[in-house]
């Protein structure tokens, strides 16, 4: 279950380009199975093109992206998902106007027929994670606060039931309070086998609770390694972790 | 008296038609956010195919199914050719272009084949008139916005209840989340073509009784179909089936109490009038396009 010694997400020398602008340039990273994977990096690095292109929302201009083997580099999103890669996307991107049923229901849209019968049981389980959901299920998603909309964002993302997450700037406009129930669900998932690629603001965050990370620097990686060794290089306490080197 | 219920009753007949019209621009720029300027002609085909089957001595049923299902042919196959290379990846709106030429090729060629004249399309429901009030009115007249409001209820249950009405309203919403949960959002529009113009053949068979079937009926109720669905709110099919009947009801006044002549010019100001006081339409939601 647990073997982090099988690669499920391997990207290389990934390129996106947006007319003229080169938003990601020959990137190479992996997710293993059971991974926690973090990439941190400052506005405009390209951390979010890398997860569209993976997610299949925006084509590759270069480099390959395989998922458990399989070449998925080429596929429309509506074909990645398919492959277990769920993307819950900067800014959640909820269908604001449906209510959090339906906004659960779209969630769940990717599964075959024969996969249905479990969906009560995944709808009670998300509802477990976050119990808000349950009590909310009739209103309109676009009246949720903030926090409850990430939360909508995570649920709708885990009903595709995918083996790996991708979770693009969580933290986005969350108060302290809310992030510090968040967290400990994404660590519950993973610890539970889930697979996550978190792109992150709140780099000391991130890597604490993840196991490994990758700086992103102007459409490259700069630096990758354990989270502990990111959160004790110098060059990344200064530029990310908000605190000078001692 | 019975003259107000007249026109009134009339409008609703003629209002049903541009409101199911406009139902079906509602269905195809919620999920493509682009139009088939061509709906109009679906009308006319659906009605001038159920004559041509007819001629052939097809049963009536048959030759109103498979009138429909040209005419939702006809708006698949066109959503396919003429507007998903536009709509969707160039972001051009040569769509508007193609639509339109195609429309008037399709009605040049009825013209060739069928005639340049009109014919009634059989029904018992233009046989004898019924008095209501004073007013005499076909049933048919009565059938039609009794059809549009029972077609836009059952759209609603069914964008509310459905998993594919959930995915129609998904992609109208915001197409890149729609398909990072799985929608196959181009599946998802030729789809909706198809809804949008079998819905199209069945108005043009419901209309031909009282208004005649030719190869041109198509052009004004596509053009009054697409002003209503504007000034209803494109949004909102609710929006759309109430300003169709509301147009229909206003002109047949004016047609009365005016003239023929004043009908189109009054018709159009006004939609110009609200257009001008609610840029969304009376009952539409501000799109929200993002990039
Ligand atoms: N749709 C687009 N069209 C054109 N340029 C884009 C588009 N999306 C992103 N870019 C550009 O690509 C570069 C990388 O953007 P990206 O969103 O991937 O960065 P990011 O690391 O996620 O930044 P942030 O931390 O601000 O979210 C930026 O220069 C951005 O302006
Ligand atoms: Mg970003």
């Amino acid at each position: 279950m647990n073997n982090r010694e099988v690669p499920l997400l391997e990207v290389e020398n990934l390129s996106v380009s947006y007319g003229k602008v080169e938003a990601v340039r020959s990137v190479s990273l992996r997710v293993m199975a059971g991974d926690f994977v973090s990439i941190i990096g400052n506005n405009g690095a390209g951390k979010s093109s890398t997860l569209k292109a993976i997610a299949g929302v925006v084509k590759p201009s270069g480099g390959s992206i395989r998922m458990e083997g399989k070449e998925v580099g080429s596929l429309p999103p509506h074909k990645v998902v398919r492959h277990g890669i769920s993307l819950i996307p900067e800014g959640r991107q909820l269908f604001a106007d449906q209510t959090v049923y339906d906004n659960l229901m779209l969630g769940a849209y990717s599964r075959r027929r024969e996969e249905a019968g479990s969906l009560e049981t995944d709808l009670d389980r998300v509802i477990e994670l976050f119990p808000i959901l349950g009590e909310r299920r009739g209103q309109i998603a676009g009246s949720l606060s903030g926090g409850e909309q990430q939360m909508l964002a995570l649920a709708r993302g885990l009903l595709s039931r995918p083996k790996l997450l991708m979770i693009d700037e969580m933290s986005l406009g969350l108060a302290p309070r809310i992030l510090a129930t968040l967290f400990p669900v994404l660590e519950r998932l993973n610890r539970e086998g889930l697979a996550i690629l978190l792109v992150e603001q709140l780099a000391t965050l991130a890597l604490k609770v993840s196991l490994r990370g990758y700086v992103f620097e102007n459409s490259r990686i700069t630096i990758s390694g354990s989270a502990d060794d990111l959160a004790s290089n110098r060059q990344v306490i200064e530029a990310y972790l908000g605190r000078r080197a001692a | 008296m019975s003259e107000v219920v007249q026109y009134f009753l009339a409008g609703l007949g003629i209002g049903g038609i541009y409101a199911l019209v406009a139902i079906g621009f509602h269905i195809m720029w919620s999920s493509a956010k682009a139009v088939n300027f061509a709906h109009g002609d679906t009308l006319m085909l659906g009605a001038v195919l159920t004559i041509v089957f007819l001629d052939f001595g097809l049963p009536i049923a048959i030759a109103i199914a498979l009138a429909i299902l040209v005419g939702m042919l006809f708006g698949v196959v066109l959503e396919r050719v003429a507007i998903r290379p536009f709509a969707t990846q160039a972001r051009s709106i040569g769509w508007m272009l193609t639509t339109i030429a195609i429309g008037i090729m399709l009605e040049s060629y009825t013209t060739i084949s069928f005639g340049a004249f009109a014919r009634p399309l059989p029904s018992p429901l233009v046989e004898n008139p019924v008095i209501i009030l004073g007013a005499g009115i076909y049933p048919q007249e009565l059938l039609i916005p009794i059809a549009a409001i029972a077609i836009v209820a059952v759209l609603h249950v069914f964008q509310r209840r459905t998993q594919l009405g959930r995915a129609m309203r998904a992609v109208a919403y915001n197409r890149e989340a729609a398909g990072i949960v799985g929608i196959n959002v181009t599946g998802i529009a030729m789809i909706s073509f198809a809804m949008a113009s079998a819905l199209g053949g069945l108005s043009g068979i419901l209309v031909a009784p009282v208004i005649q079937a030719s190869a041109t009926m198509g052009l004004l109720l596509g053009i009054k179909g697409f002003a209503v669905a504007i000034i209803g709110g494109i949004t909102s099919a609710p929006g759309v089936v109430i300003a169709g009947l509301l147009y229909g009801v206003i002109e047949k006044f004016v047609d009365g109490y005016i003239s023929t002549a004043a009908r189109e010019a009054v018709g159009f100001s006004i939609v110009i009038l609200v257009l001008m006081i609610w840029p969304q339409g009376l009952f539409g939601r501000k799109e929200i396009v993002k990039v």
